[in-house]
């Protein structure tokens, strides 16, 4: 049975895309029906094939989860050529690993969720449809990659998925501010496609030998064969150009993780819907960059250069963005920056050498953090689409699920308690600590910067008062089921993935059960390596990050439910320049534009000026100068047949001078 | 004298073809009317003739058996008969021409200037 699974694992991407090519099919016969009937069996027909597809690929997948827990899965890899020019041979195939079924598992089973809440957040929407064909359209895109066995086939499927962000961003493209979020995210995305690309070329230029020799192993850039020529790279690629090509390959998770300094898509990405925001911009499409790192994992391993140059990036992008978010008031944007920040903690964790943790977080937070995604979504929506959380508050009355659930997800992504948070966080500072220290006190911190920002957030929208106008509605059944599902494992996943014993079943731990190829162990065996050198204690460092975590919630609480509100205020105005520093976002966007106008224009202007000027000026020049040449020749021609002849005769005349004078 | 007179030489012959050959040249060139521009023509044609006959005699002198090449001459004929097949064309495209332009002055056959 799971071997049959194992080997049809292509059909779970296939559902979803035969989902949306039925939905434009049945859309192209029913979009201009005018009988009311006929429009509502359309929607309700484009949401059931969306849901049908993803739970056939839950239910796909869910023997493999098992097998994986039970140690029995095996790697399976199939390819199939497709494009072929002599010895060079592309290929496409799908490829089952632990890392592959997680995160199928991931998908499918959030996808399921947040397919079911989007009933009732697009009830009214008249693109109703649309977007869930979109949605499947992802969803295709999304397990395709998920299932790459090959860096090309990967790169495929990676801007597939960017198309599907790029749509459901500029879902709502009559709105300006929309449209302009999805050009910006792709366009911030091609900046880190381009180095994907001339990465994964620049290794295949060096290492073509390689895989011509090993043609018969592994197929030509497959995650396999990167891994089995990662220990001998260096005899291919001098250590610097490896770097390098290491840097431009990460570059790609950059602009997709939203990695500073690529990660300003991701909080204007903030006007698509918001199961979009849950779906993609949370859950599955930007941790799509820490997956490509963990399955490149070997190859960036060889050069600490590069490593080092993840980490601090990663470490940078989870300060930066936690400060941003500490003063954002726009709820999805503050959960926007807070994304940022978590997937700066895996990466920072991938640069460490901490593979699984890396993972692990990857894993939990995407639970949680498309729960507390679609929180902000029933939020929005019992608000009448109002955003600005100064105008919320005291919200817990009138949404008990969403506010019980969203207090959940602040404390599973804070790590307090045993939730999934909590391990997941810890794993990465036990990576960071033996990495360097600086990034671990610098990660500690910023665990409790989002313990705080979290907890602002939560009593800003549902402690105290109502500050708003708007008549707040109730919730809907069919979004806060899938909350209440979600917040399940937001709590216990992360317990459960640390080897326990569940039911008399025992579970193997998740750094166990995901190791990146070619390495024996994993990071729990380097942490443990390194443990004597008289680094922190395990102990010690689950202490800091409880107490960091403690101390962030809890000042929140004091701060804007407690005793000390008039204290937000006070510091606002004492730190004036930092909180505008952070308002405005550290001012990327200002760069970004200053460096549009000031460089990139002048550059193109004076770009436009040498084309207009020097080569337009050639060509014109040589146009002019015939038919200049043209003018005066044409005197020649007087159409008169006896000028004619005169020119011939005294031209045979000189050729004869010649021949006879001169002996031509 | 007499044998002074009459000993026609080459060069005689010669300057006699040049000399039609020029006025032939200028006809051509300056006529401006069509049949001036043919018969000038002709004459160039028939300068060319004396020359070919002329230097067939100087090249090709009687053999001691009587005999002698009449290469140059056979030239010749071939040049009249091709003249008169190009006169007959020509007087043709004459006519052929008055009829669309009504006039022979070749002052009016310019429509390939530049």
């Amino acid at each position: 049975m799971t071997t049959w699974l194992t080997e049809n694992v292509w059909m779970v991407p296939l559902y979803p895309l035969a989902a949306f090519f039925l939905i434009v099919l049945i859309r192209a016969f029913t979009w201009n029906a005018e009988d009311e009937s006929v429009r509502k069996g359309t929607r309700t027909l484009s949401m059931l094939l969306t849901i049908a597809a993803t739970l056939a690929g839950l239910i796909h997948t869910v023997p493999l989860v098992g097998a994986l827990l039970a140690g029995t899965l095996e790697r399976t890899e199939f390819n199939y050529p497709w494009i072929q020019a002599g010895a060079f041979q592309l290929s496409i195939g799908y490829l089952v690993d632990s890392m592959s079924v997680m995160m199928l598992l991931v998908v499918t089973f959030i996808s399921l969720f947040i397919q079911i809440y989007t009933h009732g957040y697009m009830k009214h929407d008249p693109g109703y449809c649309k977007f869930y064909a979109y949605l499947a359209l992802f969803n295709f895109s999304m397990l395709g990659l998920v299932l790459a066995t090959n860096l090309f086939q990967m790169y495929i499927f990676w801007e597939l998925v960017g198309v599907s962000s790029y749509l459901l961003i500029g879902f709502w493209f009559t709105k300006p501010s929309a449209a302009a979020a999805a050009v910006k995210a792709f366009l911030m995305n091609r900046v880190g496609d381009f180095g994907l690309l001339i990465g994964i070329l620049g290794l295949l230029v060096f290492t073509y030998g390689w895989w011509q020799q090993h043609a018969d192993q592994y197929v030509l850039l497959s995650f396999e064969g990167i891994a089995a020529l990662a220990p001998e790279v260096g005899l291919f690629i001098p250590v610097a150009t490896l770097t390098l090509i290491s840097i431009l390959i990460f570059m790609g998770p950059m602009a997709k993780s939203a990695q500073v300094p690529l990660h300003t898509w991701l909080p204007d990405a903030m006007e698509g819907p918001t199961p979009i925001s849950a779906l993609i911009h949370a859950a599955t499409m930007v941790a799509a960059g820490v997956y490509l790192v963990g399955r490149v994992f070997p190859l960036f391993e060889m050069s600490s250069t590069a490593m080092a140059v993840i980490a601090v990036i990663g470490t940078i992008t989870a300060v930066i963005a936690a400060t941003i978010a500490i003063v954002q008031v726009d709820i999805k944007k503050a959960l926007a920056y807070s994304t940022c920040s978590q997937l700066g903690f895996m990466v920072a964790a991938m640069g460490c050498g901490a593979f699984a943790a890396g993972l692990f977080h990857l894993f939990t937070h995407a639970f949680f953090k498309a729960m507390l995604f679609l929180c902000s979504g029933s939020v929005i929506h019992a608000c009448e689409d109002e955003q600005d959380m100064r105008k919320m508050g005291g919200l817990f009355r009138k949404l008990p699920v969403t506010g019980a659930t969203y207090l959940i997800g602040c404390v599973a992504i804070s790590g307090l308690f045993w939730t999934s948070g909590f391990w997941s966080k810890e794993e990465i500072l036990i990576g960071a600590v033996d990495f360097s220290p600086a990034i671990f006190w610098t990660l500690a911190v910023t665990a409790g910067l989002t313990a705080f920002y979290m907890f602002r957030s939560f009593f800003m929208t549902f402690g105290g008062q109502y500050r708003g106008e708007t008549h707040v509605h109730r919730e809907d059944p069919v979004m806060w089921v899938p909350l209440a599902v979600l917040a399940v494992p937001s709590l216990a996943i992360g317990y459960l993935l640390t080897g326990t014993d569940l039911l008399g079943v025992h579970i193997p731990a998740f750094g166990d059960m995901i190791v990146p190829p070619g390495v024996e162990g994993g990071a729990h065996h380097a942490a443990e390596h390194h443990a004597a050198a008289g680094a922190l204690s395990h102990e010690a460092i689950a202490l800091i990050s409880m107490a960091l975590g403690y101390g962030g919630a809890v000042l929140a609480w004091l701060m804007y439910a407690g005793p000390l509100k008039a204290l937000p205020e006070r510091v606002r105005r004492m730190a004036s320049p930092l909180y505008i520093f952070f308002t405005r976002k550290w001012y990327f966007d200002e760069l970004y534009g200053a460096f549009v106008r000031r460089v990139y224009l002048v550059f193109a202007e004076g770009s436009a000026a040498f084309d207009k000027g020097i080569i337009d000026g050639l060509v014109n020049f040589t146009g002019h100068s015939v038919m200049g040449t043209g003018a005066a020749l044409r005197q020649l021609q007087t159409g008169r047949a006896q000028t004619y002849v005169a020119v011939i005769f005294f031209g045979v005349v000189v050729l004869s001078l010649l021949l006879i004078y001169w002996q031509l | 004298m007499l044998d002074a007179i009459f000993n026609v030489t080459l060069a005689h012959y010669l300057v006699l073809a040049t000399i039609l050959f020029v006025i032939g040249f200028v006809g051509v060139t300056t006529s401006r009317n069509v049949i001036r521009v043919l018969m000038s023509l002709e004459l160039m044609l028939n300068a060319v003739n004396i020359n070919f006959v002329a230097f067939n005699n100087h090249l090709n002198p009687v053999l001691d058996n009587g005999s002698f090449l009449l290469s140059g001459q056979a030239f010749a004929i071939f040049i009249l008969c091709v003249s008169a097949a190009e006169a007959a064309v020509g007087l043709a495209i004459v006519i052929a021409l008055y009829r669309q332009r009504a006039t022979v002055d070749m002052e009016q056959f310019n429509l390939l200037r530049g």
